[in-house]
């Protein structure tokens, strides 16, 4: 992550206001550029070009794995991170069958997510 | 992460059996004695908290029950007796001419008494002067057979945070009793306070009446607040235990109150600076400990220790308008209104059901060794009951939403704190501390963050279980699960059952466990009770509509500071518990439309009343031929 690079955009999408802001604060210390939303809806309204996208499951209206379904369908491969304070081993399942790059129980560990969305960005 | 602490508790648990089986069973080793010389009756504040404190952390160190004769060397409420009768009765308590293995002396008044009558005493015994001033040792150096664990109490610094507090503060009205040390410590203190003489009139109480110091308290002028040090016997010879004075002046004061030691709190006072009994009773307990393994007195000698934390009551402190920012720096402040209790009410009873799987998969296990252990004698029934009683409590003092709540918060919690880390360590200037608490920060949360993992597949709701049953048949399958343990320990258990048949629409085995719980309980608060005298009597007493049954023991009783917060998560008073077993018992009766309630007995001991509703019999029973 050099200086003179483009700053590495990464949506988070999330309803619980306290999660979404105390993880904009994390990825912006780790030197990511975060971008909020507080619905799938308004993510796909704003679609910001981004690194990675981390999104809740449960969410007001579309759901997480809605979303999956939605941008795929539409031909869009950003990566997504899927997150979940569920205790269905279903929904794990299931963001695996939607093509997720990774996928993480609450509370996340900030490490691990950290690592997650390093690691895309030496692929990309 | 917790797995290893499961394991100490699980291994500490079964120690616990095989100890109580090796003492049944086999001829019990000779016991340790100790001579422990109490400077006033039951009733004072901080030396109830420091003796009771010590008796448990003197078992724990040892292993082993140590013997512990204890004798109030001023006795209040008669004449005063001459110190040398009270010598003469000491030494009747040791008559068949076994002598103390060790003497303790707790507080001033004890220390001065046992170096005066030494000679008379058992010189040879090791003698321990513990929870003494040290300014009390002045001038008469420890011997070569004596040690003390001193506390160093800082009076100026007391007041100088009442001044940072309470700038406007002209009036110092200082409650210490009368007597000796009442006297004592008015000459200490007048010197020792003596710069503030410019800055505060300090008002000496000592040749007042208990009635005449509550009527002034109650009539201070606005800027004066109220010092308190102890209390024993007023100007006319009255005797009170200062228990009961705090309270009343606490009543009646006008201005607010201050004290330096721990057990004060959240009795009334503002906070500031305060002296941990809980330290030094385990400082104590060290030494007595090292002594009784034939340590020299000489090698074993602490420094005096000083007041702890500054803590604060935030009732207090909203009582009498005193902003947060005129705190010192570093404060703790406790008990916070009830707003803010609401705020995190769910999120703490959250966390405690999930430590509640924990604990409950270590009760489970327990009851597998246990039921291993004595599998020849023990009925198949009873133990697979009590594996169904761990498994069905974890499901119902839990549901699957936990996590999803509990998940939440955590996830801000955890991310908050590591952003505000590589924050800081970023910044060269931030404090060691500040890392050190963030680090904190994470690892708890990452703790609480392992238990939801480890434990996900467990989390599933279920919803009651209810019959109707009979309440007899569920307190004695409570106490047929608990018969061994009863006759291990030598407690008498009576039930008496209630004079009308009593239906109750409930879940049999979760009720069984609210029952083992108290029971537990019961026998636990009677662990230093006389053997002759460990008794549980559950009584029930039904109504049409609804039953009471109370269950009483004959133990300690609840510690005054543990009344009001009995049901609170990890409020514990057992070195090794976790402080949820009320709080799942409450749980399950609250579920079934019942009320848990305690209190002490006048007598001693305590009872713990469950109030649950009855179901109409004769409908019932209608019910029954209907469906039959």
């Amino acid at each position: 992550m050099s200086a003179s690079n483009p700053p590495l955009v990464v949506a988070v999408i999330e309803d619980d206001a306290s999660a979404r802001t105390a993880l904009g604060r994390l990825l912006r210390a780790s030197g990511f550029e975060p971008a909020l939303f507080e619905s799938a809806e308004a993510f796909i309204d704003a679609s910001p070009p981004s690194l990675c996208a981390i999104v809740d499951v449960q969410l007001p209206g579309m759901s997480g794995i809605e979303l999956q379904q939605r941008l795929r369908a539409a031909g869009n491969t950003i990566p997504i991170i899927v997150t979940t304070a569920s205790c269905d081993p279903a929904v794990r399942k299931r963001a695996h069958e939607n093509d997720c790059a990774a996928f993480f129980w609450k509370p996340v560990d900030g490490d691990a997510l950290t690592v997650a969305i390093g690691s895309l960005t030496s692929q990309s | 992460m917790a797995e290893p602490m499961t394991r100490t508790f699980v291994s500490t648990m079964i120690a616990g059996v095989l100890l109580l089986a090796a003492a049944s069973s086999e001829a019990a080793p000779p016991r340790r004695q100790v001579l422990l010389l109490q400077s006033f009756d039951r009733g004072n504040l901080t030396l109830d908290s420091f003796t009771a404190n010590f008796r448990v952390d003197l078992d724990r160190l040892t292993g082993s029950a140590v013997n512990i004769v204890q004798v109030v060397v001023r006795p209040a409420g008669f004449a005063p007796a001459p110190e040398s009768a009270i010598v003469d009765y000491i030494r009747s308590a040791f008559a068949d001419g076994t002598k103390p293995d060790l003497i303790v002396s707790v507080a001033g008044p004890a220390a001065a008494f046992v170096r005066t009558h030494r000679q008379r005493l058992f010189p040879q015994p090791p003698l321990l002067l513990a929870a003494v001033d040290q300014r009390n040792l002045r001038g008469a150096p420890l011997g070569r057979n004596e040690t003390a664990v001193t506390i160093d109490n800082d009076f100026p610094r007391l007041v100088d945070d009442i001044l940072q507090l309470l700038p406007g503060t002209r009036q110092l009205f200082m409650v210490l009793g009368s007597g000796q040390t009442g006297r004592f410590w008015h000459q200490e203190l007048e010197r020792e306070l003596a710069r503030f003489r410019d800055r505060l009139t300090f008002v000496w109480s000592e040749d007042l009446s208990l009635p005449d110091i509550l009527r002034r308290c109650a009539n201070l002028p606005p800027d004066a607040a109220i010092l308190y040090l102890t209390f024993g016997i007023d100007a006319q010879g009255g005797a009170y235990a200062d228990e009961r004075v705090f309270a009343e002046l606490h009543a009646a004061a006008n201005v607010p109150l201050f004290a330096g030691m721990s057990p004060m709190l959240g009795r009334g006072i503002v906070g500031g600076p305060l002296m941990s009994i809980e330290d030094l009773s385990r400082k104590t307990a060290g030494v007595a400990g090292q002594l009784l393994k034939g340590a020299s007195p000489r090698s074993v000698r602490p420094a005096p220790q000083t007041p702890g934390d500054r803590i604060f009551d935030a009732r207090e402190l909203e009582k009498w308008s005193i902003a947060d920012s005129r705190l010192p720096p570093n404060s703790v402040v406790m008990f916070r209104p009830p707003t803010l209790w609401q705020e995190h009410r769910g999120l703490i009873l959250l966390a405690a059901g999930a430590l509640a799987i924990q604990s409950v998969l270590i009760a489970g296990l327990f009851y597998e060794r246990r039921g291993r252990r004595r599998a020849e004698t023990a009925s198949r029934r009873s133990l697979s009951l009590a594996a169904d009683v761990s498994r069905r409590t974890t499901m119902s003092a839990l549901s699957s939403s936990i996590t999803h709540e509990l998940g939440q918060p955590l996830t801000s919690i955890t991310s908050n704190a590591h952003a505000l880390q590589l924050m800081v360590t970023a910044n060269r200037e931030t404090s060691d501390k500040m890392r050190e608490i963030l680090s904190d920060i994470r690892r708890q949360g990452a703790r609480a963050a392992e238990i939801i993992h480890r434990h996900r597949a467990m989390l599933r709701s279920r919803p009651l279980d209810r019959q109707p049953i009979e309440l007899h048949t569920v307190i004695d399958e409570s106490l047929a699960l608990l018969a061994h343990d009863l006759r291990a320990q030598q407690v008498e258990a009576t039930v008496h059952p209630p004079s009308r048949v009593c239906v109750i629409d409930g879940d049999q085995v979760l009720l069984q466990q609210v029952f083992v719980n108290l029971v537990m309980n019961a026998m636990d608060a009677m662990a230093e009770t006389p053997s002759a005298r460990r008794r549980v009597t559950i009584a029930s007493e039904a109504s049409a509509t609804q039953v009471v049954i109370s269950v009483r023991d004959s133990g300690s009783g609840l510690p005054a500071h543990m009344i009001d917060n009995l049901f609170t998560p990890f409020a514990t008073t057992k070195p090794h518990g976790l402080g949820i077993g009320l709080t799942i018992a409450r749980t399950i009766v609250d579920a079934h439309g019942g009320t848990l309630d305690a209190h002490n007995n006048p007598d001693g001991g305590a009872t713990f009343t469950v109030t649950l509703r009855c179901v109409d019999t004769p409908r019932l029973f209608a019910a029954r031929r209907l469906t039959g």
